[in-house]
């Protein structure tokens, strides 16, 4: 189960960045295919650092390929098909937080804050420091909280 | 600067509490709210946030980040979609998969070594000179023997009840026991020395080889035995008392025979031929009739035309000319299926061995 609970990961990774559920299925999909294919679903009970690093530098870098062509018209008329989204969330905050973060503080937003990801790994993945990881978090964090306290 | 250094165990006095500045208050604030601050930072944290209402208006924002960012992380993906995504191969992904041997399926793996085996075995069976090894030599020669002594007692009691079989006996009876010229009486003909119990001198018989199959064969009794029953050449001899000593002329002579018999082996031919006739009854006669006329003659134990069940058998010689005009003949009644297979009995020059069978029914 311990993949099941990865590809939830990915999933929901791609659905908040690429803000679109087609071509987030789509790069899932992919992103599954290389992980099979790297073997890094062999040993589901490996819940080390390293691999999560990797499973996240696989993850940017088919993000850095979907997000050219992904629309950013987020959600539009597809909302539910890939995600069940509790009627008390309102994901339009999430979006406009997209809209004024940048891309490198929503993605460690998401990383680690969504889908709890270590810090450690998410720097690993992301090739970045630890502090550098930390610090997009904070300042991502702050910017979504006020995109919730304005909403 | 801490108020104390807990690594000596003894407390350090600081005389001058630094003040936290905005700017660096403001930096620690999601520290702070993560929990990641030490005691004495987090003390002096909250002492400023009672007095500085932009960190806590900062804060307030950090602390509702966090609460919506765990809501987003109670987010439920489909389970269809995670259905789909289990089942996601490409062809690499299968082909490391199928690499593996322990990945196979079971029953594919037993099939392969089985197929493996089976192949060397062939292969071992089809490369190796087994005829030029002496001892496998020696044996397959003795086995020759044996099995040809076991073919003559069958030939002579034939099972009117199976047709193959009766027509498997005549063919390898006549392959061993040739019917042409100069051979016959040389290899029907075996010598057996009896010894008796008693002191009678050994007396040494000569048989026909087809006696020498059913005497094989025949189990003691009390009652007379065959040598017994031969009328004015033996004395009465009890059953047990006689054994077979081994009689050299004549084991040599089979041996020879026998190589010459492999030297000849499927090098001759025989044609067979089979039809399906309605009124068999009729034409049957006159099948024999027309193998006569062109100078055919029987092979074989039993007669031309000899009825089996629904059919009827024809085994004869026949002059080569007159071949195929019997075919001509044959074909006048119906549709001759015909078949020429190789075969280790030769025959003489300008004849051919025929064998005939036709089934009553509708061609």
């Amino acid at each position: 189960m311990a993949n099941e609970q990865e590809m939830r990961k990915i999933v929901l990774f791609f659905f908040l960045t690429l803000l679109e559920e087609k071509a987030a299925f789509e790069a899932a999909h992919r992103a599954v295919s290389t992980l099979k294919t790297k073997g890094l679903f062999r040993n589901g009970r490996d819940e080390s650092v390293a691999r999560d690093a990797a499973i996240i530098a696989i993850m940017k870098r088919i993000f850095e390929q979907f997000k050219k062509t992904a629309s950013r018209n987020p959600l539009a008329g597809q909302i539910g098909l890939m995600v069940d989204i509790p009627k008390d969330l309102d994901l339009a905050t999430w979006r406009s937080f997209q809209k004024m973060a940048t891309e490198n503080e929503s993605m460690a937003v998401a990383l680690s804050k969504i889908l709890g990801f270590a810090d450690e790994a998410v720097a690993m993945g992301l090739n970045v420091s630890l502090g550098t990881v930390r610090y997009r978090i904070g300042k991502g964090i702050r910017t979504l909280g006020e995109h919730v306290k304005k909403t | 600067m801490s108020d104390n250094d807990d690594s000596t165990g003894k407390s350090i006095k600081i005389k001058f509490r630094r003040k936290l500045t905005p700017f660096l208050c403001r930096e620690m604030l999601f520290d702070y709210a993560t929990g990641n601050l030490d005691a004495t930072r987090r003390v002096a944290m909250e002492e400023f946030l009672r007095t500085d209402k932009e960190c806590q208006g900062i804060h307030e924002e950090i602390r509702k980040g966090i609460e919506y960012a765990e809501h987003l992380a109670s987010l439920q993906v489909n389970q269809a979609v995670l259905m789909e995504l289990r089942d996601v191969e490409n062809a690499i992904s299968l082909s490391r998969r199928y690499t593996s041997w322990y990945e196979w399926p079971e029953t594919l793996r037993w099939s392969i070594t089985a197929v493996m085996i089976s192949m060397i075995l062939a292969g071992a069976v089809a490369v190796v000179p087994w005829k030029n090894i002496p001892i496998l030599r020696q044996w397959v020669d003795s086995a020759f023997k044996v099995k040809q002594l076991e073919v003559i007692e069958v030939a002579q009691l034939p099972r009117a009840s199976d047709e193959a079989q009766i027509e498997a006996v005549q063919e390898q009876q006549e392959g061993t026991l040739p019917i042409d010229e100069g051979s016959g009486d040389e290899e029907t003909e075996v010598v057996l020395e009896v010894l008796p119990d008693t002191d009678q001198a050994p007396v040494t018989v000569q048989l026909p080889l087809t006696m020498l199959g059913a005497l094989a064969l025949v189990p003691p009794s009390p009652t007379p035995n065959l040598l017994q029953a031969s009328p004015g050449q033996l004395s009465p001899i009890p059953d047990s008392s006689f054994k077979t000593v081994a009689a050299e002329p004549t084991a040599a002579a089979t041996e020879t025979k026998a190589t010459s018999r492999a030297e000849s082996r499927a090098s001759g031919f025989v044609s067979r031929a089979f039809m399906t006739l309605t009124n068999l009854d009729d034409i049957g006669p006159k099948i024999v009739d027309h193998i006569v006329d062109l100078g055919g003659e029987k092979a074989g134990e039993v007669e031309l035309g000899w009825q089996r069940g629904t059919g009827r058998y024809y085994h004869f010689v026949l002059p080569e000319e007159g071949q195929e005009r019997l075919l001509e003949k044959l074909r006048a009644y119906g549709p001759v299926r015909l078949s020429k297979d190789p075969h280790p009995r030769v025959m003489p020059a300008g004849q051919v061995r025929f064998i005939l069978w036709i089934e009553a029914g509708n061609s």
